[in-house]
């Protein structure tokens, strides 16, 4: 099943015991997929599934190094066995303002990722983490492709993806970049 | 794979082909079936970094202890730290 939804939400399972679990619904609210992340583990690998069932997998993103600073993370589909494109997170700019680059299967940069304004990111940072994130996804162009906004709630993380409908990117790497949002990003909430 | 040979990825199809340094511990597509491979190894300075930081402070924190305790003169902590980041290196 190739996953080629434009408007999905991500949500972190509660009082998940080591590591975290993420459900992804759609717009009717029904389960596409779910994503066990693993607690203690040196190199992330991030296997996203159909149901909690884990029968059927969707997409899995693997991180090529441990130190997730400046790291890439490809994403590949598991029923073709290709990979799809890859996901390198900007290190230093990320401190300040999460900035994310979204590769092909050649690893040739084919959009950005960037939290919405340096502002809100500094006192998300430095003041408050009640303001809740927000990214724009643009092509090399500038062409907005998608975004992803944080829903307000302080006790359950809840990142909601927008695809515009005539953009031109395959919507299995954007699901990749979105779960890596949620999992990475998600985590310093 | 040392560090003056160019890193490959290998296919289960038999084809062996070069990738580039940051690809490395990555997964690359094989230009033949097409298939994802896994490149070996692990290029994580920062992670190098981290341990030789860790063995450092582990030897340092250890030699101390002898130190303070007068079981050995301060000569001995330089050699137990340099020992334990040469054994990091090694094992990197």
């Amino acid at each position: 099943m190739k996953f080629k939804l434009d408007r999905y939400m991500i949500r972190r399972k509660m009082l998940t015991i080591l590591g975290a679990s993420f459900h992804v619904y759609d717009h009717e609210d029904q389960v596409v997929g779910f994503t066990r992340q693993k607690a203690f583990k040196l190199r992330e690998d991030i296997r996203v599934y159909t149901d909690e069932s884990k029968s059927k997998e969707l997409l899995s993103v693997k991180a090529r190094q441990i130190v997730d600073f400046k790291a890439a993370y490809d994403i590949v589909d598991p029923e073709q066995n290709k990979k799809i494109g890859a996901a390198r997170r900007k290190g230093w700019s990320s401190i300040f303002r999460d900035a994310w680059e979204l590769l092909d299967e050649d690893d040739n940069v084919v959009a950005k990722l960037q939290e919405d304004s340096a502002m809100k990111a500094t006192l998300r940072r430095f003041l408050s983490n009640l303001i809740p994130q927000s990214y724009h996804l643009t092509s090399s162009d500038g062409a907005e492709l998608a975004t992803m906004r944080v829903r307000f709630n302080p006790f359950i993380y809840k990142l909601m993806v927008n695809v515009k409908s005539d953009a031109a990117i395959d919507r299995r790497v954007v699901f990749g970049m979105a779960v890596l949002v949620a999992a990475i990003e998600g985590r310093q909430q | 794979m040392s560090q003056a040979q160019e890193p490959e990825a290998s296919c289960q199809c038999g084809r062996s082909f070069p990738v580039r340094l940051e690809q490395v511990g990555g997964i690359v597509n094989c230009p033949s079936c097409g298939q994802a491979v896994e490149v070996p190894g692990l290029r994580d300075g920062m992670w190098t970094g981290l341990k030789v930081l860790a063995a450092i402070v582990w030897a340092a924190s250890i030699a101390a202890v002898y130190v303070h305790h007068g079981m050995i003169p301060a000569l001995g902590t330089a050699v137990i730290v340099a020992l334990m980041i040469g054994l990091v290196s090694l094992a990197s």
